[in-house]
């Protein structure tokens, strides 16, 4: 026991903050074992879908019918939405207001997750050969804030989840009236909830409200989404406040991701137009 | 040696699992620990040398892919292995409920001391926390002991009956 603690010092001690020279043999294994995990999954994924399939394509029908209705409600939006995006263009231009982020994004599978309590994050079938970088944020494919990539071989990627207890990010109410500004963190006793803290004591936030990546985030476009308050409670004896806050997405479900290519990105950016 | 690869092929497959389908499964964001069942498990139908071996050599990959200091798990896991093999050379292993307390108790030991280890986790320890995540946890991991241990015990005595291992 000794020995393995020496062990684990020593190789820390050498291999630095940053890994150093446990890189390689960290990033050598994950990519032995990386191509098992793949497959595993998409075993898993393709089992998943084709029962999916066959369940759901009793209601293909019904559906159709439902959707080609829709289509017409939304091509209707569509045309209203239009002319408001127009506006809303001409009216930033006219305020210098904040341009539109011009990033790319790049799709990829999840293909291996921690099941650890401790840290939580999802590896992603991504990395250096497909432009990815380290701190490029990561959104599910409705735009919900995932995480933010941790570490990056050339064919895999670690993301390191929003309700891990190390991650934190700059938080803003979206409601007009509101707009409070705290700090979002991964905590330990819930893993499906966030904690919003350094909210100022009188702060107007409330259960509902809408919380989305603020101005302040060094590495994150504003206004992604990352989740709804789902309670409010004062802390520090009243000196301020706490919000608790619940991701719509199931973090640990997740099988396929976006990542923000956002190299490029300056303070201000958005994703919105 | 076959035996011996046998082994840790079983273990490596356990880990594969472990990081792709059992959190797919999770129940109130709480996964199944397989990798701390398998070293429990195995632990106590081996003995202490083949548990550490067992739990260093899941350690080591828990830490490859993990983002944090390197060899907490190296260290909590072969600690486990060593201590739950030792167990089973003074207690009868084989009835059900030895495994399953084992692992109850070694899933709450895991926990906490891999909460006291992380520079960031010691100071989110609470008693909710506790009651909540960790004894839930222990008791998931329990029920899945009670489902794997006859496997294990099976497969165990079937390599040790061909005197593979």
């Amino acid at each position: 026991m000794v020995a393995l603690v020496l062990v684990a010092a020593l190789v820390n001690y050498f291999g630095g903050g940053s890994w150093g020279p446990v890189t390689f043999i960290q990033d050598a294994a994950v990519e032995i074992l990386s191509p098992l995990q793949s497959a595993i999954t998409a075993i898993y994924r393709s089992i998943s879908s084709t029962w999916t399939y066959l369940n759901r394509i009793r209601y293909q029908e019904e559906l159709i019918k439902h959707l080609q209705e829709h289509i017409m409600e939304l091509e209707r939006e569509r045309i209203i939405i239009e002319a408001f995006r127009q506006e809303n263009v001409r009216l930033r231009r006219l305020l210098y207001f904040n341009r539109r982020a011009d990033f790319s994004s790049i799709g990829a599978h999840v293909i291996a997750r921690s099941s650890d309590e401790g840290s939580r994050w999802i590896m992603i079938n991504v990395g250096s050969l497909d432009g990815v970088e380290e701190k490029m944020p990561v959104i599910t494919y409705h735009g919900i804030l995932l995480g933010v990539i941790n570490r990056v071989s050339w064919n895999w990627s670690q993301v390191l989840l929003i309700n891990d207890p190390e991650f934190a990010v700059g938080g803003l109410v979206q409601r007009a009236k509101s707009r409070e500004v705290g700090v979002v963190k991964g905590q330990l006793e819930d893993s499906r909830v966030l904690v919003m803290e350094k909210l100022a004591w009188d702060a107007d936030v409330v259960e509902g409200d809408l919380i989305v990546t603020s101005y302040l985030s060094q590495y994150f476009p504003q206004e992604i989404p990352i989740g709804y308050v789902i309670q409010v409670e004062q802390e520090d004896y009243g000196l301020a406040k706490k919000a608790y806050v619940e991701s719509p997405t199931s973090l640990q479900r997740i099988e396929e991701v976006l990542v923000l290519m956002t190299n490029t990105l300056e303070k201000g950016d958005h994703l919105l137009p | 040696m076959k035996g011996y690869i046998l082994l840790f092929s079983m273990v490596l497959i356990s880990f594969l699992f472990q990081t792709t389908l059992i959190p797919l499964f999770a129940v109130y964001g709480l996964s199944l620990d397989l990798s701390l069942v398998i070293i429990v498990n195995f632990s106590l139908l081996l003995g202490p040398i083949r548990g550490i071996s067992i739990g260093f050599f899941l350690g080591v990959l828990n830490d490859l892919y993990g983002s944090g200091f390197f060899g907490i798990h190296l260290f909590i896991k072969s600690l486990l292995g060593y201590l739950v093999g030792s167990l089973s050379q003074s207690i009868y292993p084989y009835n059900l409920l030895i495994p399953l307390l084992a692992t109850i108790g070694a899933s709450i030991f895991h926990q906490i001391l891999s909460a006291l280890l992380s520079e960031v986790l010691i100071f989110a320890m609470s008693w909710s926390w506790f009651w909540q995540r960790v004894l839930l946890q222990a008791l998931l991991n329990g029920f899945l002991t009670l489902c794997i241990f006859p496997l294990c015990r099976w497969w165990i005595s079937t390599l040790v009956k061909k005197k593979i291992l």
